[in-house]
């Protein structure tokens, strides 16, 4: 990365794409990658439990599944800007793949509200290190990779 | 279908390429996903399609060391776009192989 580029820059272009793919930037707002509407939020907001909980194919996990694993990367990454550096059970993190009502509302919840300690944790702290910025980065990144996976299931499953 | 999003991704790329040599294309996201269905060599087109605008535009950015803003935003924003398309299409697969 450039060093001339201010870290304010850095973290605007960051946080804008941050709150698109999360998709809490507000129906209609201006997009960069993605089709209007179609980040975390209103794309889940969208879906029940039942399909939430199906599966596309053997051994695949079900879109509460890939629900559980974003909000559980994002937890990893809050423990480590605490200064911990945890273990985690990736494969444990696609758990539960099946949720009734109460657990689907239970799993969104905790995504967002992970996401937004950590985006209140960042916006909080202006000077970012190479090392956080690049770990920030890789989390927008797999949240966007597991988006895009959710949205295709929910193409599978709607046929 | 995956060769639908493989040359959405490219095509993505190729319009971020013209950005950065200020080259400002209108664009044409109907098609930007086509061709929908492809056969061997139109396939391997699609796939070097990809993969030489990538080695393109990073080879671009890491011998460019003043990087406008507007650059650094469709960087980032490229490679959330490519995260996310990499995503539908493993799921597709997953469909697509049973």
């Amino acid at each position: 990365m450039p060093d001339d580029i201010p870290a304010a820059a850095i973290q605007t272009a960051l946080f804008e794409l941050w709150n698109e793919i999360l998709g809490q930037a507000g129906p209609g707002a201006d997009t960069h990658v993605l089709d209007p509407d179609a980040g975390w939020a209103p794309t889940l907001a969208a879906v029940d439990a039942a399909t939430a909980s199906q599966r596309i194919a053997p051994r695949s996990t079900s879109i509460a599944g890939q629900t559980a694993h974003a909000a559980r990367a994002l937890a990893y990454l809050e423990e480590i800007l605490d200064g911990h550096a945890p273990a985690v059970d990736w494969r444990a993190s696609f758990l539960p793949a099946e949720v009734d009502p109460l657990a689907w509302d239970g799993r969104r919840e905790l995504l967002f509200a992970v996401a937004d300690r950590v985006a209140a944790r960042l916006h909080g702290d202006p000077g970012w290190p190479r090392e956080q910025l690049l770990r920030v980065m890789s989390h927008l990144v797999h949240l966007a990779y597991h988006l895009g996976a959710v949205r295709q299931m929910l193409r599978a499953v709607r046929g | 279908m995956v060769a639908a999003q493989t040359a959405h991704a490219a095509y993505y790329l190729e319009l971020f390429e013209a950005i950065v040599a200020n080259r400002h294309e209108p664009t044409d996201w109907p098609n930007s996903s086509r061709p929908l269905e492809v056969d061997d060599a139109a396939w391997a087109h699609q796939k070097e399609r990809l993969f030489a605008v990538a080695e393109r535009v990073g080879a671009r950015m890491r011998g460019n060391p003043r990087w406008l803003r507007e650059h650094l935003g469709g960087a980032m924003a490229n490679l959330t776009h490519l995260a996310y398309h990499l995503g539908a299409v493993r799921q597709m697969l997953r469909v697509a192989r049973g």
